[in-house]
């Protein structure tokens, strides 16, 4: 039955991947619902399944009609496209797949090595030590936000706003519910997500929607690459999956960068680089492998930490909460069946997404073919749908609107949204731990400076925000110096 | 005269407009906070902490987006650049949030099927406009029932049903 459940999953993730704009985080989120009459174990799985599906996913339409489906595909469309446009789709399709393949099962393997060791050393973690983890994870997320470090902080800050809305947990004190007994139990985080990422997307589809006349091949021949292909993919594909899984474990960093990381990467070593960009099988394997291992990467702080490293990682820990499952160090030491399975589905999930993608191209990439027109009132339906199935209440149909609305505005006002779905889910665990230690400490704050863990992560917390200020005066000075040489 | 030299909606773009909801946002929460009964079981102001933290954090760093908007206005001004207001997509978009107030008061009354078609049949006339009204409403049919089947049926997600009771 669990292999039935990854293989749905990753089928709909793989098609809800392929959609421009949607991805994995809104994959997740529409699909969830669809998960909750199969228990813990079941859910989580076919969720995982969405999740690496999604990742698959991506790359079709940007190899195919040059929009990606999120942003860690961006970096197939420098030579899939090309390659597409040079009657090569089918080595394109199938060297993503492949690519995405060997750098999800090598990833896995790193995650099951690694897993144990950091949820045991995260035992040692205490109620500041938590505290401190989670205002790193925002902080990094906020200032990747490249040329909008203070809309990423405003969009966090505003994020954990959200999560103090309801009766506070510890002191039963009624908080910004303005009397509503619907806000009384807060904002569920589920919402908040589908409304952002999903709602919100197609409000922004008004602005260019198309009427879908894009021509996209639908016809292949045998999806599959020849030996030199294999050859000259086989290198950037070992190099670039550990690089993805590293900076996939990063809160903050995300499948994005690491792909476009181990594009230029793969770029700088490579001895012609003057065919990146024209249609390199490189430029297609090396950004795969490290989408998928960076996605594999980002699991570990989420299961081991209980510290959400993405935005998609985010919505599967708000997945897990809602399941009644806690992610961190006590879910390796009291439902280590649970850790496993999903370690065992990832393994399982690669081959089954790699035997789905490669020879039904073809078949799933029809689903490019529905004109935008048609697809986003259909994702708006689901977007209603799967938010009544959450609180089970039309009251959140208004939750849906505002932060829909929200979402779409801030959007347009260039506001990151990443930053705000990740506190919106962490945001009241945030603030537990910090109570917690200011209640153990009777007030003094020097508990938040008071064990080297916190010290180091004080540290990384100045570093992430004053990091990327550096790299861009050192960019401008270097740049400077160049001229006048 | 000053109107129709600087008229409102090409002096305020969405990033300046947000800039001042986001600070508005900031102090209504920061004021909404002291206003925060205390807790009768422990430290006496302990829920406010956090979030009187948050509130005056957004209303430093609102204030500080908002200048450096309007710095970045006044380029735009000298540069002569102009934001539309209220265009077509503006307008799609109210539409779509009338036809969700709409969705939301009907879906308890005529059930999730009757709701869903009436909603999604106005979305996707909105989006494909009146003259594939046929293949609309087929569309709008067969999701409705499709997704009723799927959510209610196949997964046991309750959906409320209509007056008729079988649907």
């Amino acid at each position: 039955m669990n292999i039935l459940f990854v293989t749905i999953g990753g089928v709909l993730g793989t098609i809800v991947g392929m959609l421009p704009g949607l991805g994995p985080a809104t994959g997740v989120a529409i699909l969830l619902p669809l998960t909750f009459s199969l228990g813990p174990i079941g859910a989580l799985i076919m969720m995982c399944g969405v999740y690496y599906g999604a990742m698959y996913g991506g790359s079709r339409a940007s190899i195919l009609i040059n929009t990606p489906g999120d942003g860690a595909a961006i970096a197939a469309t420098f030579d899939g496209y090309p390659m597409s446009l040079q009657g090569k789709a089918e080595s394109a399709l199938a060297m993503s797949a492949i690519a995405s393949f060997i750098g999800g099962s090598i990833a896995t393997v790193f995650i099951a090595v690694l897993a144990l060791p950091v949820a045991r050393f995260a035992l040692k973690f205490g109620s500041a030590e938590y505290f401190l983890l989670y205002v790193f994870a925002l902080s990094a997320t906020a200032s990747m936000s490249d040329g909008k470090r203070l809309k990423g902080f405003i969009s966090m800050i505003i994020g954990l706003m959200v999560s103090t809305v309801g009766i506070d947990p510890q002191s039963g004190v009624n908080r910004f519910s303005f009397g509503s007994l619907e806000l009384q139990g807060g904002i569920d985080f589920l919402i908040v997500i589908i409304a952002v990422f999903a709602f919100g997307e197609v409000l922004k589809s008004f602005r260019n929607i198309t009427d879908g006349t894009k021509k996209i091949q639908t016809k292949f021949g045998k999806i599959w690459i020849t030996k030199e292909e294999w050859k000259l993919s086989i290198w950037p594909i070992l190099r670039s999956t550990p690089l993805g899984f590293f900076v996939g474990v990063l809160p903050g960093a995300g499948a994005t960068i690491a792909s476009l990381m181990a594009y230029s990467n793969e770029k700088r070593f490579s001895k012609h680089p003057e065919k990146f960009g024209h249609g390199a099988i490189e430029g297609v394997a090396a950004p795969e492998s490290a989408n998928n291992a960076a996605s594999v990467g980002a699991l570990i702080p989420m299961l081991a930490l209980g510290v959400p490293g993405s935005g998609t990682t985010a919505v599967m820990m708000g997945a897990m909460l809602m399941l009644g499952l806690q992610p961190g160090p006590a879910l390796f030491q009291q439902q280590s069946n649970i850790v496993w399975a999903i370690i065992a589905s990832m393994f399982i999930g690669n081959i089954i997404l790699a035997v789905i993608n490669i020879p039904l191209a073809g078949v799933l990439v029809r689903i490019l073919a529905v004109p935008p027109r048609v697809l986003y009132p259909i994702v708006l339906g689901l977007t209603f749908v799967g938010t009544y199935a959450i609180a089970s209440s039309v009251a959140s149909f208004y939750l849906l609107l505002v932060f829909g609305i929200f979402g779409y505005f801030m959007s347009k006002a260039s506001f990151p949204m990443s930053p705000f779905v990740l506190a919106v889910i962490v945001g009241t665990n945030m603030e537990q731990y910090f109570r917690r230690a200011y209640k153990i400490s009777n007030g003094n704050m020097k508990i938040f400076a008071s064990s080297p863990i916190c010290i180091i992560l004080i540290i990384l917390i100045v570093g992430s925000l004053f990091l990327p200020l550096l790299q861009r005066t050192f960019k401008s000075w270097k740049s400077q110096r160049l001229a006048q040489a | 005269m000053v109107r129709a030299c600087f008229p409102l909606e090409e002096r305020m773009n969405a990033s300046m407009i947000m800039s001042v909801v986001v600070t508005m946002i900031g102090f209504v929460y920061t004021f909404s906070t002291f206003l925060l009964p205390d807790a009768r079981i422990g430290v006496a102001y302990e829920p406010k902490i956090f979030p009187g933290i948050l509130g005056i954090s957004l209303l430093v760093l609102g204030a500080i987006l908002v200048v450096q908007e309007l710095r970045l206005l006044s380029k735009a001004k000298d540069q002569g650049t102009q934001a539309p207001f209220f265009g077509y997509e503006q307008k799609n978009i109210l539409f779509t949030l009338l036809n969700g107030l709409l969705y939301a008061l009907l879906f308890d009354r005529i059930g999730y099927v009757f709701a869903t078609f009436v909603f999604l049949s106005i979305q996707l006339g909105i989006f494909r406009g009146k003259k594939t009204w046929k293949s609309t409403l087929l569309i709008a049919l067969i999701f409705s029932v499709v997704a009723f089947i799927l959510f209610n049926t196949l997964m046991g997600v309750y959906l409320p049903k209509s007056p008729l009771g079988f649907m």
